[in-house]
């Protein structure tokens, strides 16, 4: 749970753990071994012994006490306190008897009093203190499960002040401290119990000021805004409290009380229903949501048939008539809050009715049977030592409730492991139906399945709004499936994913606060996601990559995710984690398949365009070859008609680029330099034209970019003389082998950019005359640039050698270059595609 | 979190104040240095409350020995010491003026410096000083009881009831307060109120006679002659010696018209009770006067009381004077009843002032009214006895059974004047009061002058 929600959580749960053990003393007490009268006091009237019941076969009975007499003095002295009185009584021993000074009417008379065990809880007491654990219970679930709902924690006070109103103040008081303090906390209770009435019915549903603009609505906000709303409310019943005890302090007045409050602090609480119960009829009337409406309604029956026959008959009858005949008729009803509270919030859809009623069942069950063990033990005990010094013992209670105390604990958790099987059948199917989903998530190699699984099922099991999924691609997280409402995409930051992973998988939307600091953009994300109704935020990553987020709304039954849902989602988060990788891996493996088999073919289109023999001028001799770094590559050759039909002129080119663009741009630049040589055999011309062709494709795309361009070469042997014409455009220098053996670079002419890359073009083809048995090698740049493994270039001198040493052939030398090369790259796959061209003349002209 | 603190830092501070200044303001009440002997001081304190005068005694005893300097174990000792001669008054004063007053609690300061007074005569600062100690120490209780002491004996009957019920408010176990009460409320007619507080009283001294007596008493004079007897009964079984007991008994079996077991009271309080020699004298003249005195033989009852020496001639007028008086004026020696008349009008004189003069007073107009009956002015009669009537207040069951048959002396008087109706209102006034004497009175059992009626009534 996280910290923000503890603080809320401890500062309620310290009010109700003491509530909760002053309620438990207030039983205890009353079943203590202690000696007894018989004489339930009046709990309205402090400062005198009124007796409002005596207890059948007591010694008061015995003795003529009736209720409505007065206890004026015990064993021989007048009674300045209870507190006196039960000093006197523990003075004595069960079976003595003592004179009791009564006042009956206008005289009092003295009597003897046998003294009794003390037991002065009847049936309608304890179904009292029942209805009060219920409260409390049902109060703390609420509570317990939605810390941070403001009417689950009125609710929960609420319950805390009734379970001390039944069991405090409706209890049969005698003489003690405990039944003073006791009693005093039912009217503190009583005191805030409108208060907290009021606190619920204005801020349930919906806070009222949220919708209304009445006048009251209107104070109501602005009382808030200055923070004294609640005190103001809270504080008032115990003002008029406390200026009433003045008032009759000074006055000398004895204050008339009704069950423990004065009659201005009973017209305070009616101020405080009506108001309540105004704000919650309005609500019921107005609200514009219909589910509220109902909710309200449904509140306001509960709170009217609930409290007020409770008010009537188990308040104002006991305290008007000193009769406690109707209690019963009027604690019953009262239940009727707690439920119908419960049920309207199921029907707002706060919590789950079953788990709910269940878990307070449990409770019930459970206190309702350690509380049977404790009267048990106690009864079995009476029974076995009746008449010896040990049931006498005022320790043994105390020995007693210790080991009860301690035996509760473990009994609590033998008890519940069962009772949870056979009650909270609804968790255990949602267990299982995750178990089910992460089963499912594992036989999936598909996508779809796994996405609508988690979009579609994984809402229905948690009651969820909606759930979306966000898939990484490449650096950012791209909405697969989901409302629209959300992003389509948003970045796929570093730190989110840490702080994911430091979470545990999943937090909180708020738990992003943090990092809101270090990065705007996660305050920007965090505000997009609130806004579209976001709650939690689960990561999808396996231990090799990440694979996205799952993004969770809020319930459509305005709960939580309880610790034990998150638990089983961070876990299913995981299988599906998997699972995606899984359907991801096959998704790209299919792809890559795809695509090679697409560049094997596009190979196969590419080897087909590159001329299989090259018929030259007679006297020449050519060899070429062309080795993609790729499946595909972007170097090329072909041979090209010249100005005459006896004239060919080889072309050899290597494209910017590699793959799949790389490929295409070769293919274009082939096919133009086909469709421009017909017209435009001159190199020059030729290239000029295919330099304004590639460079205006090259700016009409989006797919090719700045740096394509293709750099060419050509080489003619010009018919009836020696010579060799050679027009490069971003190729290098070629190679000329003398017959001699030298080995030397052809001189570059002054515009060689490649074509494509510049508008502007002026290509110049060049010549250069060649004797018998000279070889000219040109070559692409993937040549002197092949790499050794130790990060060495070939180079243009490594390649000079190779050609000086090789035989007078241009097959030889093509092939020693391809070796030299192998041997220098170690059979490593070529960095860049290799083209080779050797031309040789083998007579002079 | 740090202003929550701070508030629950201000509340201890606040709470810890309180409890050094509650704890500073609550010095000890009494000087000692001796746990054990305040503990004895206490109980007889306690023992004194309750009336029983050894007890206290034997505490105060004991908490000197424990600390032979306790200054107020050893004037509580001086005050249960009778101070039957000069001597012993002379020790106490001399004990009283060496007391060094600085080390004391204001509590015992007070009741020294007023003791001082009271001893050298001076009861008007010794009420002075008592005043300023109560406007210092509104709820002391021993300054309580004694400004209510005071006000009942200067007859300021209502302000010593609120004074007292303050005080039962304050300490409700001081029983003398209910006593006190009981007595007030009697004498105020609240006869219901006096017996809750005598019963009040029994309850905290189960142990003490005077509770029953006192109790019985308001029988008496309520006609509860049973009840009477009961109580009185209860009280000789604590206290066998209690004289006021034996005397009440006599006198409700006579009302009761059983002389042989008032005699046998008589006899009893002569053999068994403590009672003083002119109280026990007084006892049997009543006893014996009493058949006479219903037969209407007047001139054997002056007879009878010259031989058995029942008029002892005291300063303060009696019920034997009353019946004497009575005597004399019916059987026509009005020299000796202008003598009795005399003789309580030079009393009155003595008296004005202080609470017996309206008793006295009472007497006098009683006197005044036999002669005046007896010589037949019955209008004249009439009037004295209203005067008396009024005078007369129902302290104790003497002056209240006075009270009741000057009441009744008033219906004969209204009867024989021809004033039937008004006589029928006196007597119903006293059937209130006491149901058995209105019917003795009604059946003619019982005439207190035996006069004939008027023939028109």
């Amino acid at each position: 749970m996280h910290r923000r929600t503890r603080r809320p959580l401890l500062e309620l749960l310290i009010p109700g753990v003491l509530a909760f053990l002053v309620a438990g003393l207030s039983i205890m007490d009353m079943f203590l071994p202690k000696p007894y009268d018989g004489v339930v006091l009046e709990a309205d009237a402090p400062g005198r012994m009124v007796v409002r019941q005596v207890i059948p076969g007591s010694g008061a009975q015995a003795a003529g006490i009736r209720p409505g007499d007065i206890i004026v003095g015990i064993d021989h002295s007048v009674l300045e306190s209870t507190g006196q009185a039960a000093e006197q009584l523990n003075r004595h021993h069960i079976g003595d008897t003592v004179a009791y000074l009564v006042r009956s009417g206008e005289h009092v008379r003295e009597v003897e009093v046998r003294l009794g065990r003390r037991h002065i809880g009847d049936t309608m007491y304890l179904l009292a203190c029942l209805l009060g654990f219920v409260f409390f219970f049902v109060g703390w679930f609420v509570v317990s499960h939605q810390p941070r709902l403001p009417a689950a924690r009125v609710f929960f006070m609420m319950s805390v002040l009734f379970m001390l109103f039944l069991v405090c103040r409706l209890r049969p008081a005698s003489y003690s401290w405990v039944d003073a303090f006791v009693l005093t906390t039912g009217t503190l209770a009583l005191l805030f119990l409108p208060a907290t009435f009021l606190h619920f019915f204005m801020i349930f549903p919906r806070p009222v000021w949220q919708w209304r603009r009445d006048p009251l609505a209107r104070a109501a906000r602005v009382l808030r805004e200055y923070n004294v709303l609640w005190p103001v409310i809270y504080l008032a019943p115990v003002t008029v409290y406390a200026a009433n005890v003045a008032f009759a302090s000074r006055s000398g007045r004895s204050l008339a009380l009704i069950s423990g409050a004065p009659a201005a602090n009973w017209w305070v609480m009616l101020v405080y229903m009506v108001l309540g119960l105004g704000a919650l009829a309005i609500s019921a009337r107005a609200l514009p949501d219909q589910r509220q409406r109902s909710g309200a309604a449904i509140v306001f029956l509960g709170a009217v048939f609930g409290v007020v026959p409770f008010l009537v008959l188990a308040v104002a009858t006991p305290s008007f008539f000193h009769t406690e005949k109707f209690l019963f008729y009027g604690v019953l009803p009262l239940i009727l809050v707690p439920l119908t509270f419960a049920y309207a919030i199921v029907r707002f859809q706060l919590l789950e009715i079953r788990v709910f009623l269940r878990k307070s069942l449990l409770y019930t069950i459970t206190t309702a049977v350690i509380t049977g063990l404790y009267a048990g033990g106690i009864a079995a005990f009476n029974w076995l030592f009746k008449g010896t010094a040990i049931a006498e013992s005022r320790y043994f209670p105390v020995v007693f409730a210790l080991a009860i105390v301690l035996l509760f604990e473990p009994l609590r958790r033998r008890i519940q492991a069962p009772v949870n099987r056979f009650f909270f059948r609804g968790r255990t199917q949602l267990r299982r139906a995750m178990d089910e989903m992460g089963e499912a998530f594992a036989a999936q190699i598909d996508l779809e399945p796994v996405v609508r699984q988690l979009v579609e099922r994984l809402p229905q099991l948690l009651g969820l709004e909606f759930a979306a999924l966000y898939l990484v691609r490449g650096e950012t997280l791209v909405r697969v499936a989901g409302p629209a409402s959300l992003p389509e995409h948003f970045p796929d930051l570093q730190i989110l994913r840490n702080h994911l992973a430091r979470r545990g998988g999943i937090l909180r939307l708020a738990q992003l606060a943090p990092l809101e600091m270090l990065s705007p953009e996660i305050e920007k994300i965090n505000r997009q996601l609130e806004d579209a109704g976001v709650e939690h935020l689960g990561v999808l990553a396996s231990p090799r990559r990440g694979i996205g987020v799952v993004l969770l709304s809020k319930s459509s039954r305005q709960i939580v995710l309880e610790p034990e849902d998150l638990r089983l989602l961070r876990g299913l988060l995981r299988q599906a984690s998997i699972a995606l990788e899984t359907s991801l891996l096959l998704e790209e493996k299919t792809h890559q398949a795809q695509i090679e088999r697409e560049l094997k073919i596009a190979a196969a289109i590419q080897q087909s365009l590159l001329p299989a023999d090259i018929e030259m001028t007679e006297g020449w001799r050519v060899a070429a070859v062309c080795r993609p770094a790729r499946e595909i590559g972007g170097d090329f050759f072909t041979v090209l008609p010249g100005r005459d039909a006896s004239l060919r002129t080889i072309v050899y080119g290597d494209v910017s680029g590699k793959s799949i663009p790389g490929a295409l741009l070769m293919m274009a630049a082939h096919e133009v330099l086909h469709a421009l040589a017909m017209e435009h055999p001159e190199p020059g011309e030729l290239f000029d034209l295919v330099n304004q062709r590639i460079h205006a494709l090259r700016r009409g795309s989006t797919v090719l970019g700045r740096g394509s361009f293709v750099a060419l070469g050509s080489l003619a042997c010009l018919p009836g003389t020696a010579r060799l014409q050679y027009c490069l455009a971003g190729q290098p220098p070629p190679m000329m082998r003398r017959a001699s053996g030298e080995v030397r670079e052809l001189p570059m002419p002054a515009h060689r950019i490649p074509v494509g890359a510049l508008a502007a073009g002026g290509y110049e083809a060049m010549e250069t005359p060649m004797d018998a048995g000279d070889i000219v090698v040109a070559y692409s740049d993937g040549v002197v640039e092949a790499m050794s493994p130790s990060g060495e270039f070939f180079g243009s001198d490594r390649l000079k050698g190779v050609i000086a040493k090789a035989p007078n052939d241009p097959h030889v030398i093509v092939d020693s270059v391809l070796r030299a090369l192998d041997t220098f790259t170690e059979g490593r796959p070529p960095y860049d595609d290799i083209t080779l061209v050797a031309l040789g003349c083998s007579s002079s002209a | 979190m740090k202003k929550r603190m701070i508030v629950v830092a201000g509340v201890a501070v606040v709470a810890i104040v309180v409890a050094l200044v509650v704890s500073v303001e609550r010095r000890p009440e009494w000087t000692t240095r001796s746990p054990r002997a305040l503990a004895e001081l206490n109980a007889a304190i306690d023992a004194q409350m309750k009336v029983y005068a050894s007890d206290a005694k034997r505490h105060l005893e004991r908490a000197l020995q424990l600390d032979p300097n306790f200054v107020m174990a050893k004037f509580l000792l001086y005050e249960q010491t009778e101070m039957g001669t000069t001597a012993q008054r002379k020790e106490f004063k001399k004990f009283v003026d060496s007391i060094d007053l600085n080390r004391l609690s204001p509590r015992e300061r007070f009741m020294i410096e007023m003791s001082q007074a009271s001893l050298a005569g001076r009861p008007e600062e010794a009420g002075r000083i008592l005043d300023r100690y109560l406007a210092r120490h509104p709820d002391d209780p021993f300054a309580l009881n004694a400004k209510g002491s005071n006000l009942w004996r200067e007859g300021k009957l209502d302000q010593a009831k609120n004074v007292f019920l303050r005080l039962v408010k304050i300490a409700p176990n001081w029983v003398v307060a209910y006593n006190q009460l009981g007595y007030i409320a009697m004498e105020q007619g609240r006869f219901a109120k006096s017996e809750d507080y005598f019963k009040t009283y029994g309850f905290i001294a189960p142990d003490q006679a005077n509770p029953h007596d006192s109790l019985g008493e308001l029988f008496i004079l309520t006609g509860r002659y049973r009840e009477a007897l009961r109580e009185f009964n209860r009280a000789i079984t604590i206290k066998p010696d209690f004289c006021a007991s034996y005397m009440h008994m006599a006198i409700t079996h006579l009302l009761m018209g059983s002389l042989d077991q008032a005699r046998a009271d008589a006899a009893a309080a002569d053999t068994q009770g403590h009672c003083p020699p002119h109280e026990l004298a007084m006892l049997r003249c009543i006893v014996k006067l009493w058949p006479l005195e219903t037969a209407h033989r007047w001139s054997d009852i002056l007879r009878a009381a010259h031989e058995s020496g029942c008029d002892t001639g005291g300063s303060q007028p009696s019920s034997i004077t009353v019946t004497l008086d009575r005597a004399a004026a019916f059987s026509g020696d009005m020299k000796a009843a202008g003598a009795f008349e005399a003789r309580a009008a030079r009393t009155l004189e003595k008296v004005k002032g202080s609470p017996e003069e309206s008793i006295v007073r009472g007497v006098l107009e009683h006197m005044k009214a036999m002669r005046l009956a007896a010589q037949g002015r019955y209008d004249e009669a009439a009037a004295r006895l209203r005067a008396a009537d009024s005078s007369i207040p129902y302290r104790g069951a003497g002056n209240g059974l006075f009270k009741l048959v000057t009441r009744l002396e008033l219906a004969e008087v209204l009867r024989a004047a021809g004033r039937p109706a008004e006589a029928a209102r006196v007597i119903a006034s006293v059937g209130k009061v006491n149901p058995a004497m209105a019917r003795a009175f009604n059946s003619g059992a019982w005439r207190p002058l035996g006069l004939a009626a008027h023939p028109a009534s």
